[in-house]
């Protein structure tokens, strides 16, 4: 029996807690800028839970005397407290740390706009090393429902879909197909009716699972419960494969590459749990659903994670062998589940040549060509083609940083699609390539600077070495100028206890007074009067082996006292996205948007220059300087002694 | 009374840690309360009336479930696996160990006989009967609440 004391005390840490929570809430909302919108809105929503709980403290307690049951109330109470707070740290604590590409996230509400689930908001951050955590539905429901009293109201539904990522697969392009295959396709699973399709009553034999005791139904139990027990797992097993089918369905050949390698990573091949089928049978299945693979290069990205899984999967539990034969026997009908889901399927064996191509791109350090015009028409490469190119690049040992420039290729053409959608011009002329390397070369005979003409014609030249590369390319050159736009990625300088920087100190890293930050393109990024930051041109470039240049701060913004401020000179061969060292020399802030046109590129005619090793290789952001790795530092610490 | 669970926290949790199992002990326990309070001659407040329905659905739910496995499939429908945590906890709650093995229409019947009783809570109760089953609900309460917890702190040694 609990005392009339306990029961006090017990409302007391409820408060207590409730206090504590109110602060943890506030102190991560302040920070936050209001375009971190998600983020701000699930952590408003914590923020009124102290409230509600204190009311439901209250409440409860005025309508019962005895402290037992004031007790028996008050626990469940603090354990959902528990949760809460456990929540906000969980998922809601990761502040301003933009590690995730907001790209990323912008591509999750892509796939959810795809599964008609548009009204989701996304919340994305980094988790376990091991696994992918993916938590959805009405966030308000599942904060307010046990603090709600009966017949009260609570706070309006408002749908989430919130994923822990890990840091590596997460962030990977390699990986797209885990992340916005089958992580996104739980969010829609059961609530488009794609489980509830398959019918699982109608294939699953209620005699033979009363029989066999499972991980939910140990042996002992009565036969009803082990089989309720072994169909709840069947119902688990059913929606983790659908999911697996949806990222086939999405992705092609790159899915089973990327799940197969996933499961071996994390010794998920071979382990049959209440929740997950074995990597082995999920592999099996989705070899099977895919067939052979006719191109040979696109084969080559299945064929090492088919080597691993046996035509016919032997598991050594009864319940999980049970279940492995009848998914087996019903692949068809499971497949067919996809329907419902209603995503568009991506055509591997169309998409080939534009695969092919964009895996030798990024191999080369080049992007994949986001957009490709045919006629008057402008087609814009597919996400899938980019997952299929990294891992076709990966297994044919390239030995570019693949992963960084297929990133860069999918955030253009984020970018690309963004731009038609806002209603922005793309000039056809730009993406209509040749090969004509001759006659664009004669063409520029006794010229120095090139005009726009001849950038036009160096931007539409298909060729590894004497080609500008520019992406996205979304307008044409126009005097003796390119125009470039900023970028979404920045490092900044922040108020440290550092009493100096020394360049040729080993021990002083940028990184202690420097910090990157990455806006989302509907974002704005203020520069304060004097202020410095590191910023980068939103366009890729591929610069000719036969041209170097320069960028300039463009007029309209040099005129506000925007400059960009040094390091201006563009060698031959150059792949990447250009650091501008952005400075306010007026004295009022001024707001940058990414995608404005704040710089001009300038080339001219050079001699061929060599391969150089280079200290900047393929920046898709401007990068931390690297001064202490310049190759005479080494020679002037000794000077000085 | 002593309860056997073996439910674990779902896939769709939206919380770690069986946020259901809270919600159904949070239920019981308010279950309870209420019918403590009409026990001693209090009056049934409309949100009274609530908890009661709610628990009364669930206990209906958890006896179609039992129903369906119990007749391998010929009677009634698959139950919803959306709730099914706070459903199974029903089972296991009612499944005590004077019911192992369990004959499913007995479970099947208990449940049903728990639910109804909650439905004409307005009916005239034998003496202790309310108070026997306040025990039983806060009883379910706690069984419940205790697979959400901890043990303690985690310590390994490297």
């Amino acid at each position: 029996m609990a005392s009339t004391a306990t029961a006090a005390e017990l409302s007391r840490a409820a408060y207590l807690r409730a206090d504590e929570l109110e602060e943890i809430v506030r102190n991560l909302r302040g920070p936050l800028g209001a375009s971190r919108g998600s983020l701000q809105n699930a952590l408003a929503l914590a923020g009124d839970v102290p409230g509600a709980l204190r009311d439901v403290v209250k409440n409860e307690l005025a309508k019962t005397s005895d402290p037992d049951l004031q007790v028996q109330i008050l626990l469940p109470l603090l354990r959902h407290t528990n949760f809460v707070l456990d929540f906000v740290e969980q998922h809601l604590s990761h502040g301003t740390r933009r590690e995730l590409s907001e790209a990323l996230a912008d591509e999750i509400r892509g796939e959810l706009s795809a599964l008609s689930l548009a009204d989701h908001e996304v919340v994305l951050s980094h988790g376990a090393a091991d696994n992918f955590e993916t938590v959805f539905g009405d966030l308000s429901g599942r904060f307010f429902g046990p603090l709600a009293l009966p017949g009260s109201a609570s706070p309006a539904s408002v749908n989430f879909a919130l994923f822990k990522v890990p840091r590596l697969e997460g962030a990977g392009v390699q990986w797209r197909p885990v992340l916005l295959g089958h992580e996104v396709a739980h969010v829609a699973a059961v609530s488009k009716g794609a489980v509830a399709a398959f019918d699982l009553r109608s294939k699953f034999d209620l005699k033979i699972a009363a029989s066999l005791p499972n991980p939910k139904a140990p042996v002992g139990l009565p036969a009803t419960t082990t089989a309720l027990r072994l169909f709840r797992i069947a119902e688990a097993w059913t929606t983790e494969l659908i999911c697996d089918l949806h990222a086939l369905h999405r992705f092609g050949p790159a899915a089973i590459a990327a799940l197969t390698e996933y499961f071996m990573c994390i010794g998920a091949m071979d382990t049959s749990s209440s929740t997950h089928p074995p990597g082995l049978l999920r592999i099996r299945l989705l070899l099977d659903h895919l067939g052979a693979v006719g191109d040979t290069r696109l084969a080559a990205i299945v064929a090492p994670w088919a080597d691993e899984v046996p035509p016919n999967v032997i598991l050594p539990e009864p319940w999980a062998q049970y279940l492995a034969d009848l998914f087996t026997a019903n692949l068809q009908p499971l497949a067919a589940t996809l329907t419902a889901l209603a995503t568009p399927q991506y055509d591997h064996a169309n998409r080939t040549s534009r695969i092919h191509e964009t895996a030798d791109r990024i191999s080369e350090g080049l992007l994949g060509r986001d957009v490709m015009a045919t006629g008057a028409s402008i087609e814009i490469l597919e996400r899938a083609d980019v997952a299929n190119a990294v891992w076709l690049a990966r297994v044919e040992g390239a030995p570019s940083p693949i992963d960084r420039l297929a990133q860069k290729t999918l955030e253009s053409i984020d970018f690309v699609a963004s731009w038609m959608d806002a209603g922005g011009p793309i000039p056809v002329e730009l993406h209509q390539p040749t090969s004509d390397v001759s006659g664009v070369l004669a063409a520029e005979h006794g010229v120095a600077i090139l005009s726009e003409d001849s950038l036009l014609n160096r931007m539409r030249l298909d060729d590894a070495n004497k080609g500008l590369g520019v992406a996205p390319a979304l307008h044409t050159p126009k005097g003796t100028g390119l125009d470039l736009r900023l970028g979404t990625r920045f490092i900044v300088f922040k108020r440290t206890g550092t009493a100096a920087f020394d360049p040729l100190d080993e021990g002083d890293d940028p990184r202690a007074v420097q910090v990157f930050v990455e806006v989302s393109r509907r974002e704005r990024f203020v520069l304060h009067p004097q202020e410095v930051v590191l910023g980068a041109t939103l366009e890729y470039l591929s610069i000719p082996d036969d041209l170097s240049g320069q960028v300039i701060t463009r007029s309209s913004y040099g005129r506000l006292g925007l400059l960009s401020a040094t390091a201006v000179q563009i060698h031959p061969g150059f792949r990447g996205c250009l650091t501008l060292e952005l400075v306010n020399l007026s004295t009022i802030p001024i707001t940058l948007t990414p995608g404005e046109r704040v710089a001009q590129l300038v080339l001219w005619k050079s001699s061929t220059v060599g391969s150089t090793v280079e200290k900047y290789t393929y920046p898709i952001g401007p990068e931390f300087s690297r001064v202490r790795s310049d190759s005479e530092a080494i020679t002037l610490r000794t000077l000085r002694g | 009374m002593s309860f056997t669970a073996h439910t674990a926290a779902g896939r769709y949790d939206l919380m770690r840690g069986g946020s259901e199992l809270v919600d159904l002990s949070l239920l019981a326990a308010r279950t309870a309360a209420v019918l403590r309070r009409y026990a001693d001659g209090g009056e049934l407040l409309p949100e009274d009336e609530l908890v009661l329905e709610a628990m009364n659905e669930l206990l209906s739910d958890a006896a179609h479930a039992v129903e369906f496995f119990g007749s391998d499939g010929r009677d009634g429908d698959p139950p919803s696996g959306a709730l099914a945590a706070r459903v199974d906890a029903a089972i296991d709650a009612v499944l005590d160990e004077r019911m192992q093995p369990a004959d499913p229409e007995e479970l099947s019947a208990k449940l049903t006989r728990l639910a109804d009783r909650l439905r004409a809570i307005r009916e005239p109760w034998s003496a202790g009967e309310a108070v026997t089953l306040a025990s039983f609900f806060a009883g379910l309460s706690r069984s419940v609440l205790s697979q959400t917890g901890h043990v303690g702190e985690v310590t390994a040694s490297l």
